[in-house]
């Protein structure tokens, strides 16, 4: 089953805290696929984690390519156990999500990021990024941990009502 | 169902939230989309709220007046009908900010008006004696082209002696 329903909150699996994958297997391989592809299925959509779609699991998916805001680009990225260590500088810029359709925020993240975990081999990898890439990744891990752009917003001037597409 | 559009105005002080929403629960209603600002010390709020059925017009005005006396409010209340927004629309920020002088709201929202650029947020401040900084959000129709908008304004930035950026807010998904 290639692109997967796409959790909306009050759905409580995007408030928890996502437990670690203890092995990258053939199930780890499948679910990665399913995460990219359903990612791949709506439009502007350059992140993806896997509770959004249903599996409490350690898992993310992101792909800024050819996106206009991206400054630095790693390409279609899967990383397993992400762990995200913040570096300098900080910024604000305005975030979407498709498990909060009715609403942008912006949202202050950090310029450069260093990220580690694990490939879909299993091996450990790690990279520096920064700006759109380093915000689709914060982005991605926070859902990991069950926090929301609603968590993040430092005003109400912040959180934008949008059409429902 | 009946929706209500409520707007409250006046001297801030703690309570006034409370107070007014206190009776509009009472009365069965439900608020829904809120913004509530303080302006130096004047506190405004404006409220969508769903009355019940029997709850009219009349039934909603007589019951906010205790409140409106209370806190010494300006209110209005107004019943509408929700009707779609157009689709499609891309949305921009306008900062706007320089040495203070009238008429600079007026040429920029005169400029989008004639474009058919909706405004859907604004904020502005008038600080530090004369510097006069304005936010706003708007919303660029998908025929019109976002460098003609951006030509426009900063022609018009030029004839007042501010400064202008225009600058997408689209988000991206994730």
């Amino acid at each position: 089953m290639p692109v997967r329903p796409v959790l909306i909150y009050p759905h409580p699996m995007l408030k928890s805290v996502a437990a670690a994958c203890e092995y990258v297997d053939d199930e780890i391989r499948a679910l990665a696929v399913d995460l990219l592809e359903t990612m791949r299925h709506y439009p502007r959509t350059v992140g993806l984690a896997a509770p959004q779609i249903g599996v409490p699991l350690r898992l993310i998916a992101v792909d800024v390519t050819g996106h206009p805001k991206a400054t630095v680009c790693h390409g279609p990225m899967v990383i397993v156990n992400p762990e995200v260590v913040t570096g300098e500088g900080s910024e604000i810029g305005r975030e979407g999500c498709l498990s909060l359709p009715s609403i942008t925020a912006d949202v202050r993240r950090a310029k450069r990021i260093f990220v580690k975990g694990f490939t879909l081999a299993g091996d450990e990898v790690s990279a520096e990024t920064s700006g759109f890439e380093a915000r689709a990744i914060q982005h991605e891990v926070d859902h990991l941990d069950g926090i929301l752009i609603l968590d993040r917003v430092a005003s109400p001037a912040e959180v934008f009502p949008r059409r429902q597409k | 169902m009946h929706e209500f559009a409520i707007t409250a105005i006046g001297q801030d002080r703690p309570g006034i939230v409370a107070g007014f929403t206190e009776v509009l629960l009472a009365l069965g209603c439900n608020l829904a989309d809120c913004s509530m600002s303080l302006l130096r010390n004047e506190f405004a709020m404006i409220l969508l709220v769903e009355s019940p059925q029997e709850v009219g017009a009349d039934r909603l005005n007589t019951a906010l007046e205790e409140p409106a006396r209370r806190f010494d409010l300006v209110v209005t209340t107004r019943e509408f009908e929700d009707v779609p927004g157009p689709e499609g629309d891309v949305p921009f920020v306008v900062s706007v900010y320089g040495k203070d002088r009238p008429g600079i709201v007026h040429a920029v929202s005169r400029a989008l008006a004639d474009m058919d650029v909706n405004i859907t947020d604004l904020r502005s401040h008038l600080v530090g004696g004369d510097l006069y900084a304005m936010i706003l959000d708007v919303a660029v129709p998908p025929a019109l082209a976002p460098e003609e908008v951006a030509a426009r304004l900063q022609a018009i930035s030029r004839d007042l002696g501010v400064s202008l950026t225009f600058r997408s807010t689209e988000a991206a998904e994730l």
